[in-house]
């Protein structure tokens, strides 16, 4: 659905290209998990995939549409939550009149759900909402609105440790397989159970891309006590629980959850390459 | 689906509106203050001569060509509004995102600029000096109401505005296109090539008289060239906007 071809991007006025020559392609029934350093161009790509910039070569394209043109048909079909957002100063119910219209699969039913799980009530004056319940606001909006293509950067930051479960809860009801979720994010631990593909950026270029499926496939999460030999592990870091390895998983070894701070940290130390 | 669409338009009006509401109330609450404000200060200088009314059609003659020049250039500066509102990264990712037309979009923020904001300040001054003329009316000093002295304005016909009012379209247009392709100063800026040319065109018309002898142009074909200069001006606007993009360089909006 969403097709990135050879784009190259740079801010104006810098002369430091964010993306170079990046290609990348995106299909429905898929929670990607976008991961980065600070300035690596993640916020720039969902962006550019979003059509709110162009790139300066190449072309991002949607279900074959150009989405720097921004036509409507295809505009229906994306919702970005920005990690900055405002909200008008009016009723949530009015907010719902305004913007609603433009979302043909816009679901009511869907909106209210969402906000009784993230325990808010139908009747809210936006512009008396602390940060985190905007977002939930905005969040549940963007679930109900129906499109295909939903954007999210750092979605879990301003809310609070309860809020964060139910986020998960709500988003992980609402996909659907028609659906394409985008979540970038540094609270990897907020998303980690959402995800079902992993694409990590660096500097102009992705590290990695590829499926929860086939990393869990293929290496080993796990905690090693001091003293547990460490010759078969591709990468490691001290923890409260001894040492946070990743392994090549052995054949008929027991599949073991993705930890996705441990596979950030091998991927862009460069210990965790093979895809 | 992806052309023009009268409904879809009409949602992105009542979108772009809605949005703005508080800005657009706040100016014509500030307008009918400061228009009702000048009104009393005109009366209070008058103070003497409230019985005469010579002088009080003279005092209301200032006070309506005043409230005239003031109205003129808060209407061309209103037109700098036009993308005041997403100017802000959050509001601008919201109005871009937003299922219309590129056109859709820029003829909503034109009409908001070029329509909506002008009528508060015009409506301002109606309930201004309304308020104003109430008040004096009430503490019993007559009925001197500058909107019926500028109703009455000798030569008002529609013939005599039409001039004025092309040339206010043309001006307009010209800050839009100002305010489209720069994200600040275009107020400033767009003066400053305004009166630019203001002075180079007698220059240029000058030496072309000196070449060709005295020309005569017919007011029509001024209005025309005027208004066609109009909609270039929208034109070329809806050009830029169709560039537009959420993060931009600090001066420009693409």
């Amino acid at each position: 659905m969403i097709d990135i071809q050879n784009i190259s991007f740079r801010y104006a006025g810098s002369k430091e290209m964010v993306l170079q020559d990046f290609s990348l392609q995106l299909s429905e029934n898929n929670i990607y998990g976008l991961l980065g350093k600070n300035g690596t161009g993640k916020s720039t790509l969902l962006y550019l995939i979003s059509g709110l910039l162009r790139p300066c070569s190449g072309k991002v394209s949607i279900d074959g549409v150009e989405s720097f043109k921004r036509v409507p048909s295809t505009l229906e079909e994306i919702f970005i939550v920005p990690e900055e957002f405002d909200l008008p100063a009016m009723t949530l119910d009015k907010y719902v009149r305004i913007n609603e219209p433009f979302y043909p699969r816009f679901n009511r039913e869907v909106l209210e759900k969402c906000l009784a799980d993230f325990e808010l009530p139908h009747s809210l004056k936006l512009d008396a909402l602390s940060m985190g319940q905007k977002k939930k606001v905005f969040m549940s909006f963007a679930l109900a609105a129906g499109t295909r293509l939903l954007l999210m950067d750092e979605p879990t930051n301003g809310l609070d440790i309860p809020s964060k479960m139910q986020f998960r809860k709500v988003v992980a009801g609402n996909m659907s397989d028609d659906r394409i979720l985008i979540i970038s994010t540094h609270q990897v631990h907020d998303v980690e159970a959402l995800l079902d593909h992993i694409l990590i950026l660096t500097r102009n270029r992705l590290l990695l891309n590829a499926s929860v499926e086939d990393i869990c496939q293929r290496y080993a999460f796990e905690y090693r006590m001091p003293g547990m030999p460490l010759d078969d592990v591709l990468y490691s870091e001290p923890s409260m629980q001894g040492n946070a390895v990743v392994s090549m998983r052995k054949e008929g070894g027991v599949e073991t959850p993705l930890n996705l701070e441990l596979l950030f940290n091998a991927v862009t130390m460069g210990k965790v390459n093979q895809f | 689906m992806d052309t023009f669409n009268i409904n879809r338009f009409w949602r992105t009006l009542c979108w772009y509106v809605l949005e703005n509401k508080n800005s657009l109330f706040k100016w014509f609450v500030s307008f009918s203050l400061a228009f009702m404000a000048m009104g009393v200060f005109f009366m209070y200088v008058m103070r003497n001569h409230l019985d005469d009314p010579g002088m009080v059609k003279v005092g209301m003659g200032q006070l309506v060509a005043f409230s005239t020049i003031i109205m003129f250039f808060s209407i061309i500066f209103a037109n700098c509004l036009v993308f005041s509102c997403i100017t802000k990264k959050q509001r601008r990712t919201a109005f871009l995102m937003l299922p219309a037309t590129n056109m859709e979009k820029y003829v909503s923020a034109c009409i908001y600029a070029a329509v909506l904001a002008p009528l508060s300040i015009i409506l301002a001054f109606l309930v201004g000096d309304t308020l104003r003329t109430l008040i004096y009316a009430a503490i019993g000093h007559g009925w001197h109401s500058a909107v019926k002295e500028m109703w009455e304005l000798e030569g008002g016909s529609i013939k005599n505005f039409g001039k004025p009012f092309v040339i206010m379209l043309w001006l307009g247009s010209t800050y839009i296109l100002g305010a489209t392709l720069l994200r600040k100063a275009h107020f400033p800026v767009v003066s400053a090539v305004l009166l630019i040319l203001l002075f180079t065109f007698p220059i240029i018309m000058v030496k072309y008289i000196q070449h060709v002898g005295p020309v005569s142009i017919p007011e029509y074909v001024k209005i025309v060239v005027t208004l066609l200069l109009t909609v270039f001006n929208y034109c070329v606007g809806y050009r830029l906007f169709k560039r537009f993009q959420l993060i931009t360089s600090k001066w420009t909006n693409i």
